[in-house]
C-alpha cells in the first residue's frame, strides 16, 4: 500500500501542470521560512531554550504567577 | 512607570501579532472545511449517476480547493510558535489541556487529511473510482476533525472545565477528557464554526459561478454548481443560526460580560430587549470610560432574555450589574468584581504560601494554604487586575462585529433562496443583479467569518483563560521590539501568501472548466 501511495505521489508531482509546480514551490518556500527562519531563529520556544528541566520551567512560571500582581 | 509602559506595549504587540496571524490563517481555513463537502457531493453524484458534468464540476472545484489548501497549509503553525515564544506563561499554565487536543489534531486528523488529499488530487487515473470517492470524503472528514480539536482547545479557554490546577507544577492538568471534549461551549463553538464555514464555501461556489454567468460561460456547469451550493448553503446558514442560538445561550451562562458587550448593555434586568441596530456612543454620565451607551437603537422587545434563557422574562445582567455582582436567572449568585479581585489575590497569596510551606516541610500550613487556593481558584485571574473596569472588553468592536456577522447571515440566507430559484428556472438571460450579488457575497462571507471570531476573541478580553489568566499575565517577558519585528515579518509573509493564492485562483477561474460547455 505504501509503495502504491509513493507512486501516486511521485507520478502526481512529476506530471504537475505549471500552476501546480508554482504551488509546490510556494509551499516549500513557506515551510522553509516557517521552520528554518521563524522557528529556529526568530521564535524559539522561550521556556525550552532558557531552561533545561521541567522543574526550572515550573519555577519560572510559578515566580511569574506570584510576582505579576 | 517605564516598566508598565513597556509591558503594556509588549502585551499589545503580542495581542496584535496573534490577532493578525489568526485572522490571516482563518482566511484559508473555512473554504477547506466546506468546499471539501461540495467536492465529495459532486463526485458522489458522478459516481451514482455517471453524468460527466458532475465529474467536470468536481475536478474544477478541486483545483480551487487545492490552491487554497496548499497556500493555507501550516499557516496555523505560526500560532503555535507564538504560544512558545510570546505566550510562554500561558503555554505552561494550560499545557496539558491545550496540548492534548492540538497533539491529536497534528498526529491524527492532519495526516489523515494530507494522505487522502494526495489520492484525491493525484489519484484520478491511478486508483479505483470507489477508492477515489472514499478519499475525497476522507479529506472532508479529516479537515473537519482537525477543526474539532482546535475548537475544543479554544473552547476550553472560554470555559475551562475538566481540569485541576497543580500548585506544585503551576499548571492545569486534565482530569476529565470527556468534559473538555463535550463541554457545551466546545460543541456549540465547533458546530457554529463549521456550519459558518460551509456557508462561506457555498457563497464561494455561487459567487464564482455568478462570474461565469456574467461572462456567458459554462452555463450548465453553473446551474448545477449553484443548485447544489444553494441547497447546501441554505441548510448551512439555518444550522449556523441554530448553533448561534446555542452559542448565545452558552455565553449567557459562562461569559455574561461578552453578551453585555455584544449588546452594549449597561444596566440589565428582566425582559431585556435585543438591539438590532444602533450606535455606541461615549457618555460622561457613565461610571467608566470603557462603558458606552447605545443611541438610535432599534430593538426587539424581550428578545435578549429569550435568546439567553428561552424565557421572555429572564434576567440578563448588564456591564454595571456584573461589576456590582448579581443573581443570575438560574439562581446562581455572582459576587462583585471587586470581591472577585480580593478572592483572586487571596488565591495567589495562598499559592505562594503553599509552595513555601512545602519547601519548608510544614504540612499543616501547606494544607491550609491549599484549601484557601482551592476555595478561591475560580477567581484566580481577578487577582491580577488593577481595577474592576478591566473586565470590560472593547464594547464598540464587539457590538458592531456581532451585528455585521448576523446581518450578513440573513443576506446569505436571501442569496441561497434567490440563487437556487435563479438556477432552477434558468433565468440567466435576465436578473443580472443576482450574479453580481453572488460575487459581492464572496468577500462578505469572509468578513462575516472574521467578525464572528472578533466577537468570540475580543469579547472575552481581558481573559486568555476565562477568570483564571488575564492577557498581561500570559505573555513572555521579551523585548517588545522583537515582537514588533516578527509582527511585520508575518504580515509580509501572509500578505504575499494571500496575493499568491488570489493570483493563482483567479488565473484558474479565468481558464474556465475543462470539458464543460
Amino acid at each position: 500500500m505504501f509503495v502504491r501511495l509513493w507512486h501516486i505521489y511521485y507520478d502526481g508531482f512529476s506530471h504537475l501542470p505549471g500552476w501546480g509546480k508554482m504551488l509546490v514551490v510556494i509551499v516549500l518556500l513557506k515551510l522553509f521560512i516557517l521552520f528554518v527562519v521563524f522557528k529556529a531563529f526568530l521564535m524559539p520556544n522561550y521556556l525550552n531554550t532558557t531552561y533545561t528541566t521541567e522543574q526550572e520551567k515550573s519555577e519560572h512560571v510559578f515566580y511569574e504567577l506570584i510576582q505579576k500582581p | 512607570m517605564i516598566l508598565e509602559l513597556t509591558t503594556t506595549s509588549l502585551v499589545e504587540w503580542s495581542r496584535w501579532q496573534f490577532a493578525m496571524t489568526a485572522i490571516y490563517h482563518y482566511m484559508f481555513v473555512p473554504l477547506t472545511l466546506g468546499l471539501s463537502f461540495l467536492l465529495a457531493m459532486m463526485e458522489t453524484l458522478w459516481y451514482r449517476t455517471g453524468k460527466v458534468e458532475w465529474l467536470h464540476a468536481a475536478k474544477f472545484w478541486m483545483k480551487l480547493f487545492a490552491v487554497n489548501f496548499a497556500i493555507g497549509i501550516a499557516t496555523g503553525l505560526i500560532l503555535e510558535f507564538q504560544f512558545g515564544s510570546n505566550w510562554s506563561n500561558y503555554s505552561w499554565f494550560v499545557g496539558d489541556i491545550f496540548g492534548a487536543p492540538l497533539a491529536i489534531e497534528g498526529l491524527f486528523a492532519f495526516f489523515l487529511e494530507a494522505t487522502f488529499f494526495a489520492v484525491m488530487f493525484f489519484g484520478w487515473e491511478r486508483v479505483s473510482r470507489r477508492f477515489h470517492l472514499l478519499s475525497t470524503w476522507m479529506v472532508f472528514i479529516g479537515s473537519n476533525i482537525s477543526a474539532l480539536w482546535i475548537l475544543v482547545a479554544n473552547a476550553w479557554m472560554q470555559n475551562p472545565v475538566g481540569m485541576e490546577f497543580n500548585p506544585l507544577t503551576a499548571r492545569n492538568e486534565m482530569v476529565d477528557f470527556w468534559a473538555v471534549l463535550f463541554s457545551p461551549t466546545a460543541m456549540s463553538k465547533f458546530f457554529h464554526t463549521v456550519t459558518s464555514a460551509y456557508t462561506l464555501s457555498a457563497c464561494f461556489v455561487i459567487g464564482v459561478s455568478g462570474w461565469f454567468i456574467l461572462k456567458r460561460r459554462h452555463l450548465e456547469f453553473c446551474r448545477k454548481s449553484i443548485l447544489l451550493a444553494s441547497v447546501f448553503g441554505f441548510c448551512s446558514i439555518l444550522a449556523t443560526m441554530f448553533t448561534g442560538d446555542l452559542s448565545a445561550r452558552d455565553i449567557t451562562r459562562t461569559q455574561p460580560m461578552k453578551l453585555a458587550a455584544m449588546e452594549g448593555l449597561n444596566e440589565g434586568g428582566k425582559g431585556v430587549d435585543l438591539t438590532l441596530i444602533g450606535l455606541t456612543v461615549t457618555d460622561p454620565a457613565l461610571p467608566s470610560d470603557r462603558m458606552y451607551r447605545v443611541k438610535y437603537g432599534i430593538a426587539l422587545p424581550n428578545m435578549l432574555s429569550f435568546l439567553g434563557y428561552h424565557d421572555f422574562d429572564a434576567y440578563i445582567p448588564g456591564v454595571q450589574d456584573i461589576l456590582n455582582g448579581y443573581v443570575s436567572s438560574d439562581g446562581t449568585e455572582y459576587p462583585s468584581v471587586e470581591q472577585r479581585m480580593a478572592n483572586g489575590r487571596m488565591a495567589i497569596a495562598a499559592l505562594k504560601d503553599y509552595r513555601k510551606a512545602v519547601d519548608e516541610g510544614d504540612d499543616a500550613v501547606a494544607a491550609q494554604a491549599l484549601q484557601l487556593l482551592r476555595t478561591h481558584f475560580q477567581d484566580f485571574g481577578y487577582g491580577y487586575l488593577s481595577s474592576p473596569e478591566e473586565v470590560i472588553p472593547p464594547i464598540p468592536l464587539v457590538f458592531y462585529s456581532f451585528r455585521i456577522m448576523v446581518g450578513l447571515g440573513f443576506l446569505f440566507l436571501l442569496l441561497f433562496v434567490v440563487a437556487g430559484w435563479y438556477a432552477k428556472k434558468r433565468k440567466f438571460a435576465c436578473f443580472r443583479l443576482i450574479p453580481y450579488l453572488a460575487i459581492v457575497c464572496v468577500p462578505l462571507a469572509y468578513v462575516a467569518s472574521q467578525c464572528g471570531w472578533i466577537v468570540a476573541e475580543v469579547g472575552r478580553q481581558p481573559w486568555v483563560v476565562q477568570h483564571l489568566m488575564p492577557t498581561q499575565v500570559a505573555i513572555t517577558r521579551i523585548a517588545s521590539g522583537w515582537v514588533v519585528t516578527t509582527f511585520w515579518m508575518f504580515a509580509v509573509l501572509f500578505t504575499l501568501l494571500l496575493i499568491a493564492e488570489l493570483g493563482i485562483m483567479f488565473a484558474q477561474i479565468r481558464k474556465g472548466v475543462k470539458g464543460a460547455e
